[in-house]
Order: C-alpha cells, then sequence, then structure tokens
C-alpha cells in the first residue's frame, strides 16, 4: 500500500464568473521514504495541490470531488480536529519563504518547543533539549545560545534550516515542500536540498517536493511529476524523464534548461503561454502548442496511460495514435 | 538605545519651542492685554504704565526670550477673564481630567480588546455583526450626542445619575479626588462612558483590523500545517504580534482622550481644564489658551516618547538590531 | 458616439461597480446620501417654513411635541422649539449648512494637500523636509485640538462685530487647515514614485517646464487614493464641523448649524421637549454613517490586496 494516494482531485474556486478548476481530475501515489517532485509552471496547479494533500485549501476553494488516502484511510474528509493532529505529526509543510514562516516575536526555541510538545506530549525540559538536537541536526552551530535568538536574528538560509526543523521535529512521515528553495541565494540552494535529502532519507520521511525548477528536480527527486494546466502529464522516474522525457510538454520544459558548456545552441523556448484555467478547451490542454499535435488532439483529451517507468498523458503513447 | 534616546528628546525640545513661539505670537498679536487688565475708565496715563509695567515696550526678541522663560517655568500671567494667575487655574482644573481622562481609558482598554480579538476570532457571529454595527456607529454618532443620550436617559428619564459636576470631592492638599466618594464616583461614571466609548470602538475596530491581517500571515499558516491547536494559535501565535501595534497606538490615542474631554467636560459641566480652554475659547483670553496649548503638547511629546521606546522594547526585531544577523 | 453603449456596458460590468450593485450598504447609504444632499440644495423650496424668517413664525405654536404625538400639528411633523421655530425645517436647513461647511473644508484641504504633496514629492530636498516636519508635528496632535485653536486664532483675529457673519468662513478654514496632511502625504509618496519613472524623464528631456510635469503628468496618476481620503474625511469634517458648533464657537445660532442645533436644544434638555435635540442629533448622525460607510465600501473596493 502506499503512503499518500491522491484519486483523481478536483480542486475548484468560486469565482463571481462561475467555478475555476485548478486542478483537474489529479491521481498520483507515494511510497513510503519516496521523494516525488511536482514540477509545472506557475498556475498550473502544483502548490494547491500541496495545498489539498494538507487540507490548507484558503477558503472558499475546496476539493469538489475525489480522495485523499493516507496508508489507505481517507483523510480529506475528516472533522477539524482530527486532521489538525494529523498535521504536523504525519504531515509535514515546508514553504517558500522563511523571513515570513517563522514568527517574528518568538524564539526559535519556543516555536519548536510548542511544536514538539504539543505533538510528542514532552515536557518542557525533554522537548527543550530535543529543539537543541534538531537545531544541531539541520546544521546551525552553537544551538543552544541560538536557540533563544529570534528569527530576524538568523540569515535566510539559517532560517531555511530551521523551516526544515520544525517540519520534521513531530517526526512526520511525509513532507510537502512547496518551493523551499526558491526564495534563497543560489549557494545556499544546494546545502538546503542536500540536507533535505539526507534528513528524509534518515528518517524515512517521504517528500513531494513543489517546485518550477527541474534543477531542483534533477539534484533530488526519485521521481517526477509534471503538470500542466492543472492535469498531470507525465509521472516517471527522474532520470528516464529528464534523459528521455515522453510528453511533447516534458520535452519543452527540458530543452528551455540552459546547459552550461554547450555554447552555440540557442535557448529553445515554447511558443505560446498556458492557457487560463476557465472555460478549458476539449482535448488536450497543451494541444495548441504542441509541435506534434494530431488533429484529434485538439478534441479528445488524453487519459493517463502507462509507458516509459510511469505514465504519460498524451495521444502519442496510447491505443489511439 | 541611549543614542536613541537622546535623539528622540531633541526632537520633542524642538517641538516644544516651537510650540511655545505659536503661544507667544498668539500672546503677542490677539487680543489686548492692557484692556482686559484695567477697568474700562482707566486714563491714557495708566495705559501707558501697564505696558511699561508688562515689559510691551521692549523689542521683541527680548519679549520672546522672557516669554519662553517664563513658560518653561510654568508661568503664563494672569488670565484676561479672572484675572488669576493661569498656572493656578489649570493646577486647580488638573485633577478632574487626569482622572477622567484615567478612567476612560481604562475602560476603552478593558472593553475594547477582549471585544476585538472575539469579532476578529468569529466574524460570522451574530453578536461580532451587531458589535460591527455598534461600532460604526460609535465613529459616526458625534460624541457629544452619545453624551446627550445618556443624560437623557440616566438623568432625566431614571434619574439614577447626576448630569453635570464632580460630585463631593477630597482634597488631598495637591490633589482633589472624586474617587474617595460615592458621589464622586457617581459624578464620574457618565462621562467616563462617554469619554470612552469612542475610544473604545477605535481600540475594537483596530485589534480586529489587526489580528484579521496577523491570521493571514504565512507564519500563522505555517503554524497551523505544523498542526498547531487553535487556541494557542490565536492567542499565543496570533495575539502577540497585534497588540504589539495595538498598544503603541493606543498610547498615540491617549492624546486624543485628553482633547476629547473637552467636549466630554462641556457636556457635563466637569470642571477640568478641557472647560476652561473652552470658556477661553470664547472669550479670547489668551493666556489661558497658550497655556493650556503648551501644556496639553507637553503631555503629548511625553506620551509619544514614552510609546516609541516601548515600542523598542516590546518589538524583539527592533531590540536586537544590534545584534546583526550571522551565518548561513 | 459608438463607442458609448459598449463604454457603459464595460462600465456596468466592472469590479467596482459590480462591487456597489452587490453591497446593499453602500447602495443604501449612496441613496440616502443622494437624499440629503438634494434636501440642503433645494431646502428653501422643500422646507414647509423659513425657521429664519420672523415673519413667518407664530409664538403661539411654540414647543409642540412632533405630530404623532398628544398636541402636535401636522404642520409642524418634527414639533417646534421654544421660539414656534418648526424643528423639520431647521433640520432642513442645518443641514444646508453643515454640509457646505463639510464639503467646503474637504475641498480646501484637498486642494492644498494635494499642492503641498506634489511640491514637496516632485522638488524634494529641503521643501519636502519642511512640509514633512510640519506634517508631523501636525498630525502629533488631535484633530479636534488644531481646529479649535485655529478657531480660537482666527476669531481673535477677528473684531468681535464680525464675529457673527464670518463664522461660516472661520470655520472652513479651520477645518480645512487641519485636514490638509493625509492629502499631502499620501500625493508626496505617490509622487515620489511617479517621477522616477521613464515617462518624467521623458518629458524632462522635452523641455517641459517643472510645473507642467507636475500637474498634466503626475497629478492625474495620484489622484487615486485622494478621493478615499476625501470621502472619509468629509465624515470627519462634518462631525468637527458640528462638534465645534457644539462647543458654542462654531455657526451662531442664527445661521445655524446641525450642531448649533443640538447645543440650543441641549439647553431645554430637562424641560422634557426632547425633539428639539434628538432629530437633529438623529439627521447628524445618519448623515456622517452613510458617509462612513460608502468611504469604507470605496476603501475596500479599491484596496488591491483584497481583489
Amino acid at each position: 500500500m502506499s503512503l499518500l494516494e491522491l484519486d483523481n482531485i478536483v480542486v475548484e474556486f468560486p469565482t463571481r464568473r462561475g467555478p475555476l478548476e485548478a486542478v483537474k481530475g489529479l491521481s498520483l501515489d507515494l511510497d513510503e521514504g519516496e521523494i516525488l517532485g511536482l514540477v509545472g509552471e506557475s498556475g498550473a496547479g502544483k502548490s494547491i495541490t500541496g495545498a489539498a494533500i494538507t487540507g490548507l485549501i484558503e477558503p472558499p476553494g475546496l476539493i469538489r470531488s475525489g480522495e485523499v488516502r493516507l496508508r489507505g484511510a481517507r483523510i480529506d474528509n475528516l472533522p477539524a480536529d482530527k486532521m489538525r493532529r494529523i498535521r504536523g505529526k504525519e504531515i509535514g509543510a515546508i514553504f517558500q519563504d522563511p523571513l515570513t514562516s517563522l514568527n517574528p516575536v518568538y524564539t526559535v526555541g519556543e516555536q519548536l518547543v510548542d511544536t514538539m510538545r504539543v505533538h510528542l506530549g514532552l515536557d518542557q525540559k525533554t522537548a527543550r533539549q530535543r529543539a537543541i538536537d534538531w537545531l544541531a541536526e539541520v546544521g546551525i552551530p552553537a544551538p543552544e545560545a541560538r536557540l533563544d535568538q529570534y528569527p530576524h536574528q538568523f540569515s535566510g538560509g539559517m532560517r531555511q534550516r530551521v523551516v526544515i526543523a520544525l517540519a520534521l521535529c513531530a517526526e512526520p512521515k511525509l513532507i510537502i515542500a512547496d518551493e523551499p528553495t526558491t526564495a534563497l541565494d543560489v549557494s545556499v540552494q544546494a546545502q538546503i536540498l542536500s540536507l533535505l535529502k539526507r534528513l528524509c532519507r534518515e528518517n524515512g520521511t517521504a517528500v513531494v517536493l513543489v517546485t518550477h525548477d527541474m534543477g531542483v528536480i534533477a539534484e533530488t527527486a526519485d521521481r517526477v511529476a509534471v503538470m500542466y494546466a492543472g492535469r498531470l502529464v507525465e509521472i516517471g522516474d527522474v532520470k528516464q524523464v529528464i534523459e528521455e522525457p515522453l510528453h511533447p510538454y516534458t520535452r519543452g520544459l527540458m530543452a528551455s534548461i540552459p546547459q552550461i558548456g554547450i555554447r552555440d545552441r540557442r535557448l529553445t523556448q515554447i511558443e505560446g503561454a498556458m492557457p487560463g484555467l476557465r472555460n478549458p478547451a476539449p482535448g488536450c490542454a497543451f494541444a495548441p502548442r504542441c509541435p506534434r499535435a494530431m488533429d484529434h488532439c485538439h478534441s479528445i483529451r488524453p487519459a493517463p496511460q502507462d509507458a516509459g517507468t510511469g505514465q504519460v498523458a498524451c495521444h502519442l503513447y496510447g491505443e489511439t495514435s | 538605545m541611549f543614542a536613541f534616546l537622546i535623539r528622540r528628546i531633541i526632537q520633542a525640545a524642538l517641538v516644544m519651542l516651537v510650540v511655545a513661539s505659536i503661544a507667544f505670537l498668539m500672546f503677542r498679536f490677539l487680543g489686548d492685554p492692557i484692556s482686559n487688565l484695567l477697568p474700562e475708565d482707566a486714563t491714557v496715563q495708566d495705559r501707558a504704565e501697564m505696558r511699561e509695567k508688562l515689559g510691551l515696550n521692549d523689542p521683541v526678541l527680548v519679549q520672546y526670550g522672557r516669554f519662553i522663560a517664563d513658560a518653561a517655568q510654568g508661568d503664563f500671567g494672569q488670565s484676561y477673564r479672572n484675572n488669576r494667575p493661569v498656572s493656578d487655574l489649570l493646577a486647580e482644573r488638573f485633577p478632574a481630567t487626569a482622572e477622567l481622562v484615567l478612567v476612560a481609558a481604562g475602560l476603552a482598554l478593558a472593553l475594547g480588546v477582549p471585544l476585538g480579538i472575539y469579532t476578529a476570532l468569529n466574524p460570522r457571529g451574530w453578536l461580532s455583526q451587531g458589535l460591527q454595527v455598534i461600532s460604526l456607529l460609535g465613529i459616526s454618532v458625534p460624541t457629544f450626542v452619545t453624551g446627550i443620550l445618556l443624560i437623557l436617559v440616566f438623568s432625566v428619564s431614571l434619574g439614577w445619575l447626576p448630569s453635570f459636576g464632580r460630585g463631593k470631592v477630597v482634597d488631598l492638599g495637591w490633589w482633589t479626588t472624586g474617587f474617595l466618594t460615592v458621589s464622586g464616583l457617581k459624578a464620574l461614571i457618565l462621562p467616563a462612558i462617554m469619554l470612552a466609548l469612542f475610544q473604545m470602538t477605535l481600540i475594537m475596530r483596530l485589534v480586529r483590523a489587526e489580528m484579521l491581517e496577523v491570521l493571514r500571515a504565512d507564519y500563522i499558516k505555517f503554524a497551523k500545517a505544523r498542526g498547531i491547536p487553535n487556541r494557542m494559535l490565536h492567542f499565543k501565535y496570533a495575539l502577540k504580534n497585534t497588540l504589539i501595534p495595538v498598544m503603541t497606538i493606543f498610547g498615540l490615542q491617549l492624546g486624543g482622550l485628553i482633547a476629547f474631554a473637552i467636549i466630554t467636560e462641556t457636556v457635563f459641566q466637569w470642571p477640568g481644564m478641557g472647560f476652561l480652554f473652552i470658556q477661553a475659547v470664547n472669550f479670547t483670553d489668551v493666556p489661558v489658551m497658550a497655556a493650556y496649548l503648551v501644556l496639553v503638547s507637553f503631555i503629548f511629546v511625553v506620551i509619544n516618547t514614552l510609546v516609541d521606546l516601548l515600542y523598542n522594547v516590546a518589538d524583539p526585531r527592533l531590540r536586537a538590531e544590534r545584534t546583526p544577523a550571522r551565518g548561513v | 458616439m459608438s463607442n458609448f453603449m459598449p463604454m457603459l456596458y464595460a462600465f456596468w460590468d466592472s469590479d467596482i461597480t459590480y462591487s456597489f450593485r452587490k453591497s446593499r450598504v453602500a447602495v443604501i447609504s449612496a441613496l440616502v446620501l443622494l437624499a440629503m444632499f438634494l434636501t440642503a440644495i433645494f431646502a428653501p423650496s422643500l422646507a414647509p417654513q423659513d425657521p429664519f424668517n420672523i415673519a413667518e413664525l407664530d409664538l403661539f405654536d411654540s414647543e409642540l411635541p412632533p405630530a404623532w404625538a398628544e398636541g402636535g400639528s401636522a404642520a409642524y411633523l418634527l414639533g417646534t422649539d421654544t421660539q414656534a421655530r418648526d424643528v423639520l425645517s431647521s433640520i432642513m436647513y442645518g443641514m444646508r449648512i453643515s454640509l457646505l461647511v463639510g464639503f467646503a473644508s474637504v475641498i480646501l484641504a484637498a486642494v492644498m494637500g494635494v499642492a503641498l504633496g506634489l511640491l514637496g514629492g516632485f522638488l524634494g530636498g529641503i521643501v519636502d523636509a519642511v512640509l514633512m516636519r510640519i506634517a508631523d508635528v501636525l498630525l502629533s496632535f488631535p484633530p479636534i485640538l488644531v481646529a479649535l485653536l485655529i478657531n480660537g486664532i482666527l476669531r481673535g483675529a477677528l473684531p468681535s462685530s464680525a464675529q457673527a457673519e464670518s463664522a461660516l468662513i472661520v470655520l472652513i478654514l479651520s477645518i480645512g487647515l487641519t485636514n490638509w496632511v493625509q492629502y499631502a502625504r499620501t500625493v508626496r509618496g505617490s509622487t515620489m514614485v511617479e517621477r522616477r519613472k521613464e515617462y518624467i524623464e521623458a518629458a524632462r528631456t522635452l523641455g517641459t517646464g517643472k510645473l507642467a510635469i507636475m500637474i498634466k503628468h503626475i497629478l492625474p496618476n495620484v489622484l487615486g487614493p485622494v478621493l478615499v481620503i476625501a470621502t472619509i474625511n468629509l465624515g470627519m469634517a462634518v462631525l468637527t464641523e458640528a462638534t465645534l458648533s457644539f462647543l458654542g464657537v462654531g455657526m451662531p445660532p442664527t445661521q445655524p448649524s446641525l450642531g448649533t442645533l443640538i447645543q440650543i436644544g441641549n439647553e431645554f434638555l430637562f424641560s422634557g421637549i426632547w425633539w428639539v435635540v434628538v432629530f437633529p442629533a438623529a439627521a447628524l448622525a445618519i448623515l456622517v454613517l452613510a458617509v462612513n460607510l460608502l468611504g469604507d465600501w470605496l476603501r475596500d473596493a479599491l484596496n488591491p490586496k483584497l481583489r
């Protein structure tokens, strides 16, 4: 049984001109200890998918249909207090901006201790000691002293380390990391990623790594899922998707990554832009921009089918080709 | 910290100087001290003598210097209206205003903050909606109208509470207090409520707005994602962030209370400094106007400086500006 | 003109009009305000009586309660005061004065504030520094106090015989000169942002004079928030005027605003003729409430963060 299953999730936002589907029928699984990258452009629906898993979609948005299952049990329809217990203890989260993720008027130690006492029932002293251990674990020097400092006294990279400690300290089995390194300096990004990867491997924590940066995925993930216009277009092992992408969109993404060392290749672009979420056209959402679109691509939407090391939603690979 | 304090004190002194200068200009160009201080049948010679005595023949700069020096010691001369030293008049009336303002401030805080928190946490409850409406009324209905309404209901119709004066006061030498007598306390109730109402609605709206803003912040989202229970989320994590700016704004509003006291004192004929000021404006009693202006400015400046100091101490981000962020 | 219908439709369908139509509160407030404006403008024709024309007063009719109470008369819907003046008519004329002072002072404050803000933001340097210092000092005092002070000074500077006639001007000046600071600050901020933009650079290269740049280019772009401030300010201005009149330093009884009416009525609180105070007070409260509600809605509608 997988750790996490998303079964045909549809996330809807009511607007004054009618409901808008940000995620349209997404399904994927995640095994224990696995790091899954969730990649796509801005607006593709990846962050919302992350929010759907933790049950933190901003109202009036809601999960219109589909199920989210943790170890086989449904969690998308739980009452609020039960869901709260799952958050932090079973599912942790890391957000993009470490500066705004930490409460500026409380010390780092207090925020760590509170989280652990809530979920692990520790007493003050033990929790403090654990907090010091965690700070050391994420690579913060002089943790006893730093425990009583305020977030603004840490640099950007340090803060994100604290955020990671906070997310992991209640020992969840799954972490949703939403663009964890986007707000950091490039030199720091690699460090944070390797820290995250190491800790998750060591503790057997699965990760859903949401990002628009393929480089991050290549570094860190085991498998990668590519989203476009609210749907899954390809999913498979990282090595395969990067070296031999199946879906034309994924091909375009890979080709548009600048590569050091190759000088005379022009930077490839994918013509056009991702369609808005309102009034989706029938057929494949990528068809208007696809260099290999066939006639029926514009009228029949391709369903995900097994291909490569995972699945792909494209008429090029199905029985209909 | 020390440098900061010095800087603020210098700023404060500058403001006081400007205010005192305006007061001096008022003295110089408004009203006629001589006609006010002498009886109607004074002769030309009497007037000339008076001019000399008041030093009105000296060059302007000398008069200015003298004015500032006197003002710094609290001497503003005699009131035109009733020929008594202005400082005496103000000293007599200060306790009345002070007690009123203190009670009103306490009331506004004690009710405004909890209600503001409640309406932020339960925005759709009927009590919240009701309070929203009342608070909107609170800032739309002029304060003197609420005062009159209070008098209509509690004095005229029900006859429970007095509608003017301070009741019996106890003289403690340099201070007269209404706290120690039943009639004093009774007389304090309606004016304090009137004065507090506006501030209370302001605080309530402020706390609510601030808290709603805080509840939308990323760190609250992250705390929620960590499964922090609602009670801790609201009352520990959101509250402190809300109250710090609110406290400072309230401190700055204290000045507003003193100003609004003018209206309250007029409605209830409360013998405080505000009432004195209005009578002075009506009569163009310049010494009293000037003295009130300087005194109130002084109080404001002190409050502002204290609030700034407090804010620096309370918000950890500002406190630790000396320890820069380290590490990678 | 073929563009007109689509333009009108676009406006009707635009975000802001939609938000307006959706908000019952905003619509009701706007209607109430409109009714009050019209009453104020047409008071001489609408009011059943001119309360300041002694010839129309019949002392027999003084101290009559409202029409629905015992002893009341349909001719005086809301009753009369001790000098047989019809309360309803007094309110209409009073509203006229209150609105006049309110609007005039807001316009004065806005013009002054916008002008100073443009100057400070555009010229920078010492002009701006001085301006900001003055603004800071002014803002640290409660507006009612500043208004009272300016009022006191202006009145004191006038001979007592002229005080009654000039009350209107004095009031407008007092309130206007108190309230310009918010406008100045906002406009200054926006100006400083705009002046660094390229179109200003372009205008300067073309040799356009500083004044022309300020008025033709920058001004239209910084006016947005000014409208919101003005609406909120209107309520405050009306309240301040009412307060000053109530305290006895505003409009005199010969030319009363709503505040003056309340002050006059207040004297008779204990003699049982409550209608002389309650109705003007209610009118004032409704007026300011409507303005505030509309201002609240406008502020929320124009706030980019809430969209």
